[in-house]
């Protein structure tokens, strides 16, 4: 066991080792071996899930349990930049999350993936992004944190155009790319700024690299060694790094297009590891943002907004694997929401169960999407439960996991009110009520068009019984975690909620069981939802119309003013030249003729102007 | 007897000179052959060494600068003279003619 803990490294090192090999055995043409790939993944990762556990178990026994690896990346003057792995409760509790969700995934894409022509540069992604996100998880400080945050984008961007024959998939790419490029920036200028107000004001050069060893110790720092404007602006930066990665309000756009990619990427990377990354590094700043009251408001602030955009888009969606990735979105905001009110063990919690579930139901869209040659529109389906009843009753209970009624969904989201109510926030329970209440609508919606009603098809689907093994264990997960939660609620706090969200599965029972195509659609409402608030419309309208005529005109003014001034004076110029070589005959006696004509010219010019003199004096 | 006898003045030398320079200009520019072209420029120091001469006996009392700067004048016009065939030489090795449309090197 303490082998296992000493060398954490390995669980980083591993998964890469396997990317490089599979990538190089593909490149070589040794490693052709479908097999023999998948045991090495799975070799790795199972390794990376006992690790993990261990550590997970120590530090859960353990009273502040930390352990710190770390060599010496870089050192300039007295600024060192250290890089290794730092273990406490979070990260053992986040690198658990990651390896389970992982194992499962990477059971399930083998059989997804096996007919695929790139199979194995499949393989040889999923192995980098595990790679790249357990680092993330075990980073020592912040600089860590942002190379792996670099090296997970890069991977996510990999695999969502992984069919990049496929416009929409290489868009979709992009797209994911340049917004989270954008949340980067904002990232790396605030890790900047806080290490430089860290290395010149507080003295204490050691923490410049911000190590979450002593992040207490640099919150108190920055706290103290800055203005006001300026540390909220240092904590906003890093904040907008995690609204990026997290797909939260003003850059949520690229996580629903990123459904492009193989669902196995939407189950592990676009809702259950990535995604929470955000989280994870809000979490791992919290003494910092902490600080300032402001600072929480405003990661509260996001977080409804973007739970209530999702789960409001969510609602009209007809893809269903959207739905899902608004879905995200907006339980991504319900646990800024529960960090910016300052219930962090709450949103750890949170982000755990919501991982499972969510990877869970994403698995359950994938089988069905392949049952149904990868169509996506929730109309192709219907009355499926006749067909595979097993499939049906997990999404079942992912459903009543994820809108909080049963299960371990219950049990994290009534922690969560429980802090609300404990703290008397009553704007936020309000909102996030409204919140759940969308969300039990949705995915009952999903789930009674999926699942009840009609059979648009009558021949039984078999569908792969490898595929249903990882389901199954996310599933059993699902069941069991809520009961090693905390328990701390009270009834009353969980009555309202439970009935909330109970109401809404009611309306939607009536809306899309009982009285089916008998829903009015709400006119205004109806197409903000389906439009997705006009947000992608209003980023076109932006990139598209707003800026590209900005650059024409500026392409405009540099070609035809400027460079058109430069051209005039070049034509003059030739045209000075053209005219003076004329008079360069190259025989002497021309020269001669020239020469003694001005001087003609000037004499004369001169006798006049004399003489004319003369005459004017003379009179 | 006295009607024939021509008084000299300096305008009738000055005349002399400016029609000695005139053919010795247009001899430099028209003529084709570079020899022709060579002998006419001697036209021209000849028609300014008339000048220097004719000043120095009319206005000058001393008589003596128009004179010796002339003398010099002579003597800077032969070695020119002894320069100039010189390049010629080379010029006619390399070219084999005297027609001066032919030497455009300068051209540029």
């Amino acid at each position: 066991m303490e082998i296992f803990i000493q060398n954490i490294g390995l669980t980083v090192l591993f998964p890469l080792w396997c990317s490089v090999l599979i990538f190089l055995g593909n490149f070589l043409s040794i490693l052709k071996s479908k097999k023999i790939i998948l045991s090495l993944t799975l070799l790795s990762t199972t390794f990376g899930l006992i690790t993990s556990l261990f550590t997970f178990f120590n530090a859960m026994v353990t009273e502040n349990f930390v352990l710190e690896n770390t060599f010496k990346f870089l050192s300039v003057n007295n600024f060192i930049l250290e890089l290794g792995t730092y273990i406490d409760l979070t990260s053992s509790f986040m690198l658990l999350i990651i390896f389970t969700v992982t194992l499962a995934v990477q059971i399930y894409s083998y059989s997804y993936m096996y007919n695929d022509a790139s199979f194995s540069r499949f393989f040889a992604l999923m192995n980098f992004f595990t790679f790249s996100m357990s680092a993330l998880v075990l980073s020592p400080n912040l600089f860590q944190i942002y190379i792996c945050w670099e090296l997970v984008g890069v991977s996510s961007y990999l695999l969502i155009s992984f069919w990049f024959h496929k416009n929409a998939a290489s868009n979709a790419g992009k797209k994911a790319f340049v917004m989270n490029r954008i949340g980067d920036m904002c990232l790396l200028a605030g890790i900047i700024l806080s290490s430089i107000i860290i290395y010149n004001y507080s003295g204490q050069t050691d923490f410049a690299d911000i190590p979450f060893s002593s992040i207490d110790k640099i919150a108190a720092y920055l706290f103290t060694y800055t203005s006001e404007p300026i540390f909220i602006i240092i904590c906003v930066l890093l904040i907008l790094g995690s609204i990026a990665k997290s797909a939260q309000f003003p850059l949520h756009t690229w996580l629903p297009d990123a459904m492009e990619g193989p669902t196995p990427v939407s189950a592990l990377i676009h809702s259950a590891t990535m995604v929470a990354a955000g989280v994870f590094l809000i979490a791992r700043l919290f003494p910092i943002y902490y600080q300032s009251s402001f600072v929480m408001n405003f990661i509260v602030i996001i977080g409804i907004i973007s739970a209530l955009i999702g789960a409001f888009c969510a609602i009209t969606c007809r893809d269903i694997k959207r739905i899902l990735a608004y879905s995200t979105s907006s339980q991504l905001g319900i646990m800024f929401i529960a960090l910016g009110s300052g219930a962090l063990t709450a949103s750890m919690l949170y982000l755990a169960t919501h991982a499972f579930i969510k990877s869970m139901l994403f698995l359950c869209a994938g089988l069905i999407m392949s049952l149904y040659l990868g169509k996506t529109d929730i109309d192709n389906f219907g009355g499926l439960k006749k067909h595979m009843s097993l499939i049906a009753y997990i999404f079942l209970i992912g459903a009543f996991s994820l809108s909080g009624i049963l299960f371990s969904g219950f049990a994290s989201k009534s922690l969560v009110f429980h802090h609300l109510f404990e703290t008397h926030s009553y704007y936020i329970i309000l909102s996030l009520l409204v919140i759940s209440f969308m969300t039990a609508f949705y995915i009952f919606r999903m789930y009674f068009l999926v699942f009840e009603g009609n059979s648009h098809t009558s021949d039984n689907k078999k569908y792969s019984h490898v595929m249903v093994v990882p389901i199954l264990f996310l599933c059993v997960i699902t069941l069991l975690l809520g009961f090693f939660l905390p328990k701390m609620s009270t009834l009353k706090y969980e009555l309202i909620p439970v009935t909330t969200e109970l109401v809404a599965i009611l309306l939607a029972y009536l809306f899309y069981v009982k009285f089916v195509n008998m829903l009015p659609k709400l006119p205004i409402l109806y197409n903000l939802s389906y439009n997705k608030l006009y947000i992608d419309n209003f980023y076109d309208f932006i990139t598209q119309k707003l800026y590209l005529g900005i650059c024409k005109t500026a392409n405009f003014i540099d070609d035809y003013i400027f460079d058109g001034t430069v051209f005039v004076t070049v034509f003059l110029t030739k045209l000075n030249a053209w005219l003076n070589s004329k008079f360069q005959t190259g025989s002497v006696q021309s020269y001669i003729s020239y020469s003694f004509a001005i001087l003609a010219l000037v004499l004369t010019g001169f006798c006049l102007v004399y003489s004319l003199v003369a005459y004017f004096a003379e009179v | 007897m006295a009607n024939l006898v021509f008084n000299i003045t300096l305008f009738h030398y000055l005349i002399l000179a400016l029609i000695l320079f005139t053919i010795g200009l247009l001899g430099v520019i028209l003529s084709k052959n570079i020899i022709k072209a060579l002998i006419s420029a001697e036209f021209l120091i000849s028609a300014v060494n008339i000048n220097f001469v004719a000043f120095a006996f009319f206005v000058d009392s001393a008589k003596l600068t128009g004179f010796i700067f002339s003398i010099f004048t002579i003597a800077i016009g032969a070695v020119e003279l002894a320069i100039a065939f010189a390049i010629f030489y080379l010029l006619f090795k390399e070219k084999k003619t005297v027609n001066i449309n032919d030497y455009k090197e300068l051209k540029g």
